[in-house]
């Protein structure tokens, strides 16, 4: 078709290819998958996918591949998400898709990043908000050239839109899916974003709990709904929240306080989430606006409703001594 | 051991398979992309399902997107050939341009000499307008 050299580049970027000398030899690939190398998890996922080596399985896919993302591999992460956003395979969930769609985007991957933005230009599984698919759309347009034409189709929306009430994001997912014991732990952070009034902003906080007093760690804003924290090596407890900010109207909508723990660490209690946090003082950026009403009860997506039940008493799950999430 | 075990996992996921709860997939058998007579300009609404076929695209080294331009009868079989290759070839720019990579897709072009709808010579025929994508 005769692409140019840079683009075919570009696009064969997070393309994933299963090893054919892996594929022919799937008792070896299961056997690192379950000792827990997302890598192989990733490429027996693809055999199953693809029947390669393998009579094709649509449910061992989609359970090898959630093994990988979970364990943060982009590639699968995008394609645990297009299960679930495609309802091939496993019951359609644009909510839970977007969730993975926002875990891989949250690690550049471009697909991921299209269509997490289309999810919310359509208004599928999130909140409508040109805004945010905008801001997506924005991050792959120099490859995709759909998604520069998305942009421009979406500045009437944005221009006629007041954007409503400032409302706080909700947070889609409150666990680690890295357990190091001496690297550093990567976290992605998932939220949704309903419509903002005009020129708000997105703040997000991280704050350790597991020693002594609650120490923030991470102060910062966000442009889009999903990023990517690293974490220091060892084992630590954090509270994370997002927060809708008005600069404007000097007013500010925080999320509710999330908890996640890493290496080992003990987990995040109802009180740490209720009292520890919630006593502490306002960040720089917001000190001196004004909050508008917290959540009273944190909003949670369930992300294992796809996921098949393992067959009890036939076989052991695959990630039977993974924390059930 | 692990043969075992991995033929208990096929039929306890196979007996899952039957169970399961029916879904409602967002492009299960493919898209077809119309046209307007004589034209190979996709409508913006024929767009959208390009974005749809893409969301219900994987990656994976065996799975395609098969592109087939074809056309109806109005017109020289020859010209209509060549209509369809720039049906076909600006739906592949389409998927390209959402981010599917070149590799993955396989473009194909038949002019009217594989008619959706059967009808005679010279004949306009929407459903014969058309593109169609499968994945495979």
């Amino acid at each position: 078709m005769g692409l140019p050299p840079l683009l075919t580049a570009l696009l064969t970027l997070g393309l994933v290819t299963a090893s054919p000398g892996w594929a022919r030899d799937l008792g070896a690939l299961e056997q690192r998958a379950t000792a827990g190398d997302p890598k192989a998890a990733l490429a027996l996922g693809l055999a199953y996918d693809g029947g390669d080596g393998t009579p094709a399985s649509l449910d061992l896919a989609y359970r090898w591949y959630v093994e990988a993302a979970l364990a943060g591999e982009a590639s699968a992460q995008f394609n645990v998400a297009i299960f679930l956003d495609s309802g091939r395979g496993v019951t359609r969930d644009p909510k839970a898709a977007a969730l993975w769609y926002g875990r891989a985007a949250a690690r550049g991957h471009l697909r991921a990043r299209y269509n997490l933005a289309q999810l919310y230009d359509l208004g599928e599984g999130v909140p409508k908000n040109p805004v945010m698919a905008a801001r997506w759309y924005a991050t792959v347009a120099g490859e995709l050239p759909a998604a520069r034409e998305r942009i421009a189709a979406l500045q009437p929306a944005i221009r006629a839109s007041d954007g409503g009430v400032l409302e706080a994001p909700a947070p889609m997912a409150d666990v680690p899916f890295i357990e190091p014991r001496d690297r550093s732990a990567q976290v992605e952070l998932v939220w949704t974003m309903p419509s903002q009034p005009p020129d708000s902003r997105t703040f997000i906080e991280v704050v350790r709990l597991d020693r002594g007093a609650p120490k923030p760690v991470v102060a910062r804003f966000e442009e889009r709904s999903a990023t990517l924290l690293e974490l220091p090596p060892g084992p630590a407890a954090y509270g994370w929240r997002v927060t809708a900010v008005d600069p404007r109207r000097e007013r500010y909508a925080p999320g509710p306080w999330q908890g996640f723990s890493v290496g080992g660490a003990r987990p995040v209690t109802r009180t740490d989430l209720t009292v520890r946090l919630a006593s502490l003082p306002p960040p720089a950026p917001l000190a001196g606006l004004e909050p508008v009403a917290v959540p009273s009860a944190p909003l949670r997506v369930t992300i294992g409703a796809p996921r098949p039940p393992a067959p009890s008493g036939l076989v052991t799950p695959i990630a039977a001594s993974r924390t059930p999430f | 051991m692990r043969a075992v075990r991995q033929r208990l996992f096929s039929a306890a996921f196979g007996l899952l398979a039957l169970v399961a709860m029916p879904s409602t997939p967002l492009a299960a058998d493919g898209v077809t992309i119309t046209f307007a007579p004589g034209s190979a300009e996709i409508a913006a609404e024929e767009a959208a399902k390009l974005d749809l076929a893409v969301r219900a695209f994987r990656e994976g080294n065996w799975l395609r997107f098969v592109v087939s331009g074809q056309t109806d009868t109005i017109g020289p079989p020859d010209v209509n050939l060549a209509l369809s290759v720039e049906r076909a070839l600006a739906v592949a720019h389409g998927l390209r341009d959402r981010g599917i990579a070149a590799d993955q897709l396989q473009i194909m072009a038949v002019g009217e000499t594989e008619l959706v709808i059967e009808t005679p010579d010279q004949t306009a025929e929407a459903g014969n307008r058309v593109v169609q994508i499968t994945m495979r």
